[in-house]
């Protein structure tokens, strides 16, 4: 060892690998360790899970009742049959060959002339399922109520609208367009025919609400509120008057909130993020408004006083700098930065004015993100467009860290494998429904094959 | 500007020099070479000028180890090292630390042109097996890092040590002297079981160990190992011919 230290040379060599690793764990500490600090999204946490049922022959299969253990298959050759998990036969259906949306006990189910509604634990009791054939049902989100929509029911003018309760009694019909608002206890009616509905009806007791003199829309609805457009004169739409109303939820107006290009509440429902446009008294045309409008987007409280609004810029125009906002979720407010790289930037609307922090990171183009929680100022994301994860932390820096399919860094919280009965696995790639319900079990499909599994 | 001198130099230390002279050309211009990484914005020079680069690189690396390892012992320069009065310890400790000088200098400056355009974190976080750290506390992965780094060092100074003894067994053992396009077989022989063996986190991948921070410790003990005994090997090859001459 003297040997060695003898040499000046040397001496200074081992100064000079000393400094590099000092430097090292300086760069690793402030740079790069902070990324490794935020925690995990745990909740999906999904690991191997066993196959209890494999069989071929069926084109389509549906988990219908994982506590009743029920399980809706369609047969090749036509026929709708509901399962148990042992694949024995509880019921089945004739002359239907397809699975539509479910919603509770409501399941649409389909033939070749068109769909019905039917509540399967009344169809598993032995009730008649006989119900009226429709060109197109729409199921309320809520499960209570569905629309049936027929051009076959009033041949000469077209297309007839029916709402019906879920054990399929007819409790409202109309000629025009009737859609659900919200979860499905309201229903909006077109009542003379022009494209725009003007009544709203609630369903419980079948009250007309609201009657608008021209058309309306409801943009959203967040909290108690909705976000009502509408129309003062249905007549000439490309220079009708257009402005938004706040209502409660019984759909009574509380503000006029006037003339805007769109504006919509935000997710958490405390506030109004509109784009404003500038030097017009009512919405210009379509072309009108691509060419020369000038816009600002504001954000608001529900009284419509406005808290933050961005710069003016062209509409749509996506110049380097301008920007879009997006939503407001706990009082933070989410833009995009247009540029060469796009930004999604935040702005704390709690904090304005004592010295804004905006935060951003880089995003790649069309890969959207939406807000799923903020937890103690981390915000868990999720990218819409392969359902992988992210966290944002708003605490310190943004660190912004993704579980990627394509990417096997979170891939062991997130793994799906498929295995066989003695945990052998088959395959491991994300097939057909195979998002699992929240007592883990799923109904999956590999090539001919449709398996029942649960996740351990 | 007045000439910073060292004074009271070992002989160790002037035997560096001198082999740091000899290859101070091909370090400049391998890290020279690096500087043009600088421009792989270009999409032209991605394709053909990095590929291309490397290749040179390479070449002058082999270059600088040639004149050191070889040339200077046993080329036509050797009449005038020979001369020279070092004893086998200086000239073997010195020309192994000259070349691990030149490396270290190589890689430094390649890393910081390369930075620029590497995710930095994202090597970080695919490679060197370390996965299960990704998301463990910020110390852990700086300890890690550090020996990671140290490991590195550890193991390029054992493969200049190999491929300094690989030469010098070529040359000195007649039994080993087989067809001179065999000779770069020979050492690139020594040097990748050298580096197989010496590369335990890969190792220990394949065979489904889990990484933890052993594994850099034990490649450093494993390197520093191998070129105690490389080195050691070396010198008595050199002790033989000094007592044969």
């Amino acid at each position: 060892m003297r040997y060695f230290l003898e040499s000046k040379i040397i001496r200074l060599l081992i100064a000079a690998l000393i400094l590099i690793l000092v430097a090292c764990g300086v760069v690793t500490n402030f740079v790069i360790a902070d990324k490794v600090d935020n925690p995990v999204v745990t909740s999906h946490k999904i690991s191997k899970f066993a196959k209890m049922m494999t069989r071929p022959g069926y084109t389509d299969m549906r988990l219908i009742d994982t506590k009743a253990q029920i399980i809706l298959g369609v047969k090749a050759e036509g026929n709708i049959k509901f399962l148990d998990f042992e694949e024995n036969t509880i019921k089945e259906l004739e002359g239907f060959n397809g699975i539509g949306t479910q919603n509770g006990d409501l399941i649409e189910i389909k033939n070749k002339k068109g769909s019905t509604v039917i509540n399967y634990k009344d169809v598993l009791e032995g009730q008649a399922y006989d119900k009226k054939v429709y060109d197109k049902v729409q199921l309320s989100s809520n499960g209570k109520y569905y629309i049936g929509y027929s051009t076959l029911l009033n041949a000469p003018d077209g297309h007839d609208y029916e709402v019906l309760k879920a054990d399929g009694t007819k409790i409202l019909s109309n000629k025009n367009t009737v859609s659900f608002l919200g979860t499905g206890d309201f229903v909006s009616l077109d009542k003379d025919g022009d494209g725009l509905n003007e009544s709203i009806v609630r369903l419980s007791d079948l009250k007309t609400l609201k009657k608008f003199d021209a058309g309306f829309s409801v943009r959203n609805k967040a909290g108690d509120n909705w976000i009502i457009r509408c129309e003062t004169n249905s007549k000439n739409l490309s220079k009708s008057e257009t402005y938004y109303v706040l209502a409660d939820q019984n759909f009574s107006v509380k503000y006029d909130l006037g003339i805007f290009g769109t504006l919509k509440l935000s997710s958490d429902g405390n506030y109004i993020i509109g784009k404003k446009l500038i030097g017009y008294n009512s919405v210009p045309s379509t072309e009108e408004l691509e060419k020369s409008a000038k816009i600002v987007y504001v954000v608001m409280d529900l009284s419509g006083k406005t808290l933050y609004e961005s710069n003016e810029q062209r509409n749509n125009s996506w110049y380097s700098g301008e920007v879009e906002f997006l939503d407001v979720v706990n009082g933070i407010l989410r833009f995009e930065e247009y540029g060469n790289d796009n930004k999604y930037k935040y702005l704390n609307l709690k904090e304005l004015g004592k010295g804004t922090r905006v935060f951003s990171y880089k995003i790649d183009r069309g890969k959207a993100f939406s807000i799923l929680d903020i937890m103690d100022g981390i915000q868990v994301v999720n990218k819409e467009v392969d359902k992988s994860f992210g966290i944002v932390d708003f605490s310190t820096t943004m660190n912004l860290s993704f579980y990627d399919n394509s990417d096997n860094k979170w891939m062991e919280d997130f793994e799906w494998a498929f295995v066989d009965e003695n945990n052998e696995l088959i395959c491991d790639y994300m097939f057909r429904g195979a998002y699992p319900t929240q007592d883990g079990y799923a109904v999956v499909k590999t090539g001919e094959y449709w398996h029942l599994i649960k996740f351990k | 500007m007045k000439r910073v001198r060292l004074n009271n130099l070992t002989q160790l230390d002037k035997v560096i020099i001198t082999n740091l002279k000899m290859i101070e050309n091909e370090i400049g211009i391998v890290c020279c070479l690096s500087l043009c990484a600088l421009f792989s914005f270009l999409m032209i020079m991605l394709i053909v000028g990095i590929p291309f680069e490397v290749a040179l690189a390479i070449y002058f690396l082999i270059k600088a180890y040639k004149k050191v390892f070889y040339t200077s012992i046993y080329g036509e320069t050797a009449i005038f090292y020979n001369a020279l009065p070092i004893n086998p310890k200086d000239m073997v400790v010195g020309k192994i630390t000259a070349v691990f000088i030149g490396t270290l200098i190589y890689t430094v400056v390649s890393i910081l042109c390369f930075i620029p355009f590497l995710n930095i974190w994202q090597i970080i976080r695919e490679s060197l097996n370390w996965a299960p750290l990704n998301n463990s506390n910020a110390v852990l992965l700086t300890a890690a890092l550090s020996l990671e780094l140290l490991s590195l060092l550890a193991v390029s100074l054992a493969m200049i040590t190999v491929v300094f003894l690989c030469v010098s067994l070529y040359m000195e053992n007649k039994a080993l002297r087989i067809p001179y396009f065999r000779k770069g077989l020979f050492i690139a022989f020594g040097f990748i079981v050298s580096e197989t063996i010496l590369n335990i986190a890969t190792l220990a991948d394949a065979v489904g160990i889990k990484y933890g921070l052993y594994i850099p410790v034990l490649q450093i003990v494993a390197a520093i190992g191998v070129t105690y005994f490389a080195g050691k090997k070396t010198i008595a090859v050199f002790d033989n011919k000094g007592n044969r001459g």
